[in-house]
């Protein structure tokens, strides 16, 4: 009763196991299709990696509240000078539906179903990122997502 | 004629990153051979050992120490070359970027002008000689960058060339020792001493000195043979110190795996490797995470001490590079952190980071998390030391802590590039005590400080006794109960900041949930996304000044018994007590005294005795 009372949320944890791989599948997805789509429109020429995806806990340690899906991509060059990404970055991010706004000098946000773009770019690269939303999961479903290890995106390389 | 487009420069065929990471296993290799043969030099046969069989083992353990010594050799001139292909990549890369710029702005004036042609009067004389000029003008323009660009492309071939024959000279045993006698090889041995001795001396910034007269060969001889040394000194500049800990962080999971596979893991053993998966593991986390200004990957390890405190470890992970960072955090986390405490409290920094960094303008971010305390352990899936727990009551692991602490800032400030770093110390729970005695004890040298669900300020009567006026911000929930520990009356872990009298900046945080079940998590909602007290922090970190809040007077607040009676009569239930009880053990967790009054004021609740 005890894990249940105290667990992450209390007695109320409205996501479960199968709400935490709903929300994986959609973001891996909104991810490595707009990835994809930022990517090109930069004539990226390469990658940090083909993306990845992880469960992150949402909160504080050492009672964290929640659990978010987090996929992050790096593009490493690209044939696009850095001054054009914001543009480019947002023609791209609202073809994919997104609805995006500044967050401070060379970021922008998206947000769109619930999850969170975020691009940072810089003269030497960009960091993308989709976040879903907190889960509201007892504290032994946070540990088991946490643990799982890293999905690969597939996002395709630059041809 | 038509005009002909500027090339863009061939694509960098290895990015910076790429290089560092393969040059971070091929250190730890040569670092395991380092080791090898420094063993097998020190030790020889043992004494009780005599007889022809002896002298012809001691023969060829001298042979075999010689040989690894050519190895060990073999592999810093091997490092020395891959750093300094690492150097020239990330050159070529800012290059290339700047090459990209001008061509796109080039090719994009060319478009314009075949525009131009295409609309232009063709009977106009006057139009169709200026065309003509800015024709001549644009090839001229042209010409020159396409040179640039090919001029690019064969640095870059060159660049490649170069390292390639670097490699293969050091890639035979004869080629080996010729290393290992070169008259002008580094005596790493001899750095080391240099180096711990100015460790010891307790002055990172003449470490720093002493560093930046280093040459190349010395730098990787050095990391190389000594990286737990390099890795956690003060003053070596962070990039270096992340290389050293990386390559004692990948030696050590590949010795101690071999050891685990032979079952023969001792238990401190097994939790120095738990410790080291655990910060490879978050750094993992952060592969796909670049500095956009520098290309270069954005997580830093800055401590890695994986034996320290009776196998909880200490560690310590930026994200940003905190030596060029312009604003710079350091994070100290409370009760229950331990090294593999890391990956959920990095979480915390990103979010942070990104907040900061979206209301500093063009300045850039470092966060570091710092878990190099013994920090007190209880509770569910922590470590069974009772020592450990009992000492939960005092003040002595925030003093020891501390020391530590305003140490690894001192290192910190020491390794800094260009002007000094706008830097904010942020200390939760029982690290608000332990940042607290950094400053009251050890003159912490931060600009600013953030306490948050703090138990008490260690000796600090006054904000000023921790800070300049102005300089100390504070955040505590209404119904955080840790933040009740050190009030009205001071408490055990000393005062609580969020007291008006005490003097410092109180900060708006949510207040929380009423249900005496919530209560615990109340003090970990500091860092929650879209939490008005993460935006507080940022403020901080950013430079800036968030809202201020009154702080507590008597009779405006709820101590700590009332809330917990409180908040339980709200709950209900049997279920109450058990949540009384459980809340009651949670906050004894959090500062040891409580357990008592929490149960006594929650006892007449309980129907069921």
């Amino acid at each position: 009763m005890m894990a249940s009372l105290f667990g992450c949320g209390g007695e109320g944890a409205g996501d479960d196991a199968p709400d935490a791989q709903r929300t994986a599948e959609k973001t891996r997805t909104a991810a490595s299709t707009t990835f994809e789509a930022i990517g090109q429109g930069v004539e990226a020429l390469g990658y940090t990696s083909t993306g990845a995806g992880r469960w992150a806990i949402c909160g504080q340690e050492p009672s964290p509240n929640g659990a978010q899906y987090v996929a992050e991509i790096a593009v490493t060059q690209s044939n696009v000078p850095p001054s054009k990404y914001g543009a480019v970055v947002r023609e791209q991010a609202e073809a994919q539906g997104w609805s995006v706004k500044e967050a401070g000098a060379d970021t922008l946000e998206g947000r769109k179903d619930g999850l969170t773009l975020r691009a940072q770019y810089g003269a030497a690269g960009m960091n993308l990122s989709v976040r879903s939303r907190c889960l509201d999961v007892p504290k032994d479903e946070i540990r088991r997502l946490t643990d799982q290890p890293k999905d690969d995106l597939g996002v395709a390389p630059p041809s | 004629m038509a005009l002909v487009r500027v090339s863009q420069p061939d694509p960098l065929r290895t990015t910076s990153a790429a290089a560092a990471s393969a040059t971070s296993g091929v250190r730890a290799t040569g670092e395991s051979m380092s080791d090898a043969q420094e063993s097998m030099a020190s030790q020889g046969t043992p004494a009780s050992w005599t007889g022809d069989a002896s002298q012809a083992a001691a023969n060829e353990f001298t042979a075999l120490s010689a040989r690894l010594d050519a190895a060990s050799a073999a592999f810093v001139r091997a490092v020395t070359v891959l750093d300094a292909f690492d150097d020239t990549l990330q050159t070529l890369s800012s290059r290339r970027i700047d090459l990209v710029e001008r061509v796109s702005e080039l090719n994009g004036r060319i478009d314009t002008y075949d525009a131009d042609v295409a609309a232009s009067d063709k009977d106009d004389a006057t139009a169709q000689e200026a065309l003509v000029q800015r024709s001549a003008n644009l090839e001229r323009e042209a010409t020159a960058l396409q040179a640039d660009v090919d001029a690019w492309n064969r640095d870059q071939e060159s660049a490649e060339q170069t390292v390639i024959a670097g490699l293969q000279g050091v890639d035979t045993v004869a080629e080996g020792q010729s290393a290992a006698s070169a008259p002008n090889r580094a005596d790493a041995a001899a750095l080391a001493d240099q180096l711990q001795q100015k460790v010891d001396s307790g002055d990172p910034e003449a470490v720093a000195d002493w560093w930046s007269g280093l040459s190349p060969e010395q730098v990787a001889a050095l990391v190389m043979h000594s990286p737990q040394l390099v890795g956690n000194a003060g003053g070596v500049p962070s990039e270096v110190r992340d290389e050293a800990n990386r390559t004692s962080m990948l030696s050590d999971i590949d010795y101690l795996t071999q050891r685990r596979d032979d079952g023969q893991l001792t238990d401190l053993e097994r939790q120095q490797l738990m410790n080291a998966e655990d910060a490879r593991d978050t750094l993992d986390d952060y592969q796909d995470r670049i500095d956009p200004e520098t290309g270069e990957n954005q997580a830093f390890l800055l401590v890695y001490r994986p034996d320290a405190f009776n196998g909880d470890g200490g560690v310590a992970m930026s994200l940003g590079n905190p030596d060029t960072a312009d604003d710079v955090t350091s994070f100290v986390p409370g009760l229950t952190s331990e090294a593999t405490s890391l990956s959920g409290n990095v979480e915390s920094m990103d979010r942070l980071m990104q907040l900061a960094d979206g209301k500093n303008g063009d300045r850039s971010v470092a966060a570091i998390t710092w878990i190099d305390y013994d920090a007190p352990s209880s509770g569910e899936g922590l470590t069974d030391d009772p020592w450990d727990f009992l000492q939960v009551a005092g003040q002595g692991k925030a003093t020891d802590g501390g020391e530590r602490f305003a140490d690894f800032v001192d290192g910190m400030r020491a390794s800094d590039q260009g002007p000094d770093a706008h830097f904010t110390a942020i200390g939760h729970s029982y690290g608000s005590t332990t940042v607290s005695h950094a400053a009251t004890d050890n003159d912490l040298q931060v600009d600013d400080m953030v306490l948050i669900g703090s138990p008490g300020t260690g000796s600090a009567d006054t904000a000023t006794d921790l800070m300049p006026e102005g300089h100390l911000f504070v955040g505590s929930a209404d119904y955080d109960p840790v933040t009740l520990l050190g009030s009205p009356a001071i408490g055990a872990l000393g005062h609580d900041p969020a007291q008006a009298d005490f003097g410092a900046h109180r900060f708006e945080v949510d207040p929380g949930s009423y249900r005496v079940q919530d209560l615990f998590e109340n003090h970990s909602s500091y860092f929650n996304e879209g939490s008005t007290s993460l935006d507080a922090m940022a403020d901080v970190v950013a430079g800036q000044t968030p809202d201020e809040v009154d702080g507590r007077t008597l009779g405006s607040y709820q101590t700590l018994d009332t809330l917990v009676v409180g908040s339980s009569v709200v709950s209900g239930g049997e279920q109450i007590w058990n949540g009384v009880e459980w809340t009651g053990g949670q906050v004894a967790d959090a500062a040891g005294w409580t357990w008592d009054r929490a149960k006594d004021a929650g006892s007449w609740l309980n129907p069921f005795d």
